[in-house]
């Protein structure tokens, strides 16, 4: 039982769940993570807004873009087609097996912001713009600053997260990747890395995006923009992976691993996704 | 309190709980069924696992006052009366029981597995179970145990 008392609301609608945030409320998803927080006795929340029912789970085509409401779970994922495919990769393999892919939203992930879960990194590398609404209505903020620190977000405490646009890549040759380096199958990542790449009819890049999780508090991007244009190498993969360390600049320490380790892992992961995603590209 | 609607293995309950309650702790204080087991409270290790609207979902992490009009089956209501399923049968013949703790969340992962992939490979029956933890460390006996259920 949880330790402490406090009221549960489940609204039908996003409207009405604006109207009942402030600072001592928690906003209740899949429950995967916000469940065993209530559970800590150090815990101390006035009520518990279920968005079960708020009409977040949907997965909606719009052309240049996907919208993927904050409730749509792992599980949701894998079952579109309209969904992205470098998060239906990052679904299949997220931590706690198949139960945890039902359970899990996505928006949950990105509000939980643990530094090692998959969400964040991928939409950062889908260069993603979450929809936030509050009191002044609805704005978009994109997935670069939500992330403030490490299990704290940039959102206001009258705030909710009901999705993310993510562009869609059409024409061309584009090509994902998702690496992660974990102690196993069901424990949580030390590196992730998310790659979004596209070549054109010469074989030069037209787009490349690079998004790093776990190594640090927060997810962070890989700068690529100059490297657009030029043709995949070897000589390519290793400057991205000397990127990768050189922007690492606030290693992130648990009890998997300590920041040294996270640090000399990095640059091997991120020549392992890079290649990963020249291959897709080539596909 | 508010009253919650379940059907749990088939039989409708109105219940009135506390929602401080964790659904596996309605399941079992409430309505009376030890099929799921508590073992972490954090989603880690597949215990409490359960069956709710026809997928696995593990039930220490649902509010029991969330779960209002679900249709939840518990390891409780796997057989069918006294016939085994063929899940648990196949557990026997391979020995994959031991302590028993964590078999909810082997079986009910292993039938979402079948149900969607009914003639799986090794490996995919090592993803397929990777959120339960087994404390007899007994999983060579599950792997099989899943690939006898699937005929082979």
């Amino acid at each position: 039982m949880i330790p402490h008392s406090f009221s549960y609301l489940a609204p039908r609608s996003v409207g009405d769940v604006v109207g009942l945030l402030s600072a001592d409320s928690m906003l209740l998803g899949g429950g995967t993570w916000v469940v065993p927080v209530l559970g800590d006795p150090r815990t101390r929340v006035a009520r518990v807004i279920d968005l079960r029912h708020a009409g977040l789970a949907g997965i909606e085509d719009r052309g240049d873009r996907v919208f993927l409401g904050a409730m749509v779970t792992y599980t949701d994922l894998l079952r579109s087609a309209a969904a992205p495919s470098l998060l239906r990769l990052v679904a299949g393999g997220v931590t706690g097996g198949p139960q945890i892919q039902g359970q899990g939203t996505i928006g949950g992930s990105a509000c939980a912001a643990k530094p090692s879960s998959d969400i964040p990194c991928a939409l950062l590398a889908l260069d993603a713009v979450a929809t936030v609404r509050g009191p002044a209505g609805v704005r978009g903020m994109p997935a670069a600053r939500l992330w403030l620190a490490p299990f704290h977000t940039t959102l206001a405490e009258d705030e909710v997260l009901t999705g993310f646009e993510v562009p869609v890549r059409r024409g061309g040759h584009c090509g994902v990747a998702y690496r992660k380096l974990k102690c196993g199958t069901s424990s949580w990542p030390i590196v992730t890395v998310a790659v979004v790449a596209a070549v054109d009819g010469a074989g030069a890049l037209t787009e490349l995006r690079i998004a790093v999780g776990a190594a640090a508090a927060v997810p962070f991007s890989v700068p690529t923009h100059d490297l657009v244009g030029s043709a995949p190498s070897t000589a390519l993969v290793e400057e991205l992976a000397e990127r990768a360390r050189v922007a690492l600049t606030d290693p992130w320490t648990d009890e998997i691993a300590p920041a040294e380790y996270r640090t000399a892992v990095l640059p091997t992961i991120v020549r392992r996704a890079v290649t990963d995603a020249v291959e897709d590209c080539r596909a | 309190m508010p009253e919650v609607n379940l059907s749990v293995n088939g039989v409708r309950h109105h219940v009135d709980v506390d929602v401080r309650l964790l659904l596996v702790e309605a399941l079992r204080d409430v309505v009376g069924l030890i099929g799921p087991k508590i073992g972490c409270r954090t989603g880690d290790c597949g215990a409490c696992t359960i069956r709710v609207d026809g997928h696995a979902r593990k039930s220490c992490l649902m509010l029991a006052v969330a779960a209002d009009g679900t249709d939840i089956t518990t390891l409780d209501g796997l057989a069918n009366g006294d016939d085994p399923h063929p899940l648990q049968e196949a557990f026997c013949a391979e020995y994959a029981f031991q302590c028993g703790f964590c078999v909810s969340g082997m079986l009910f992962a292993a039938q979402d597995l079948l149900e969607s992939t009914p003639d799986p490979t090794d490996e995919e029956i090592e993803v397929a179970l990777r959120g339960n933890l087994c404390r007899c460390t007994g999983y060579q006996n599950l792997v099989r145990a899943v690939r006898r259920a699937a005929g082979h």
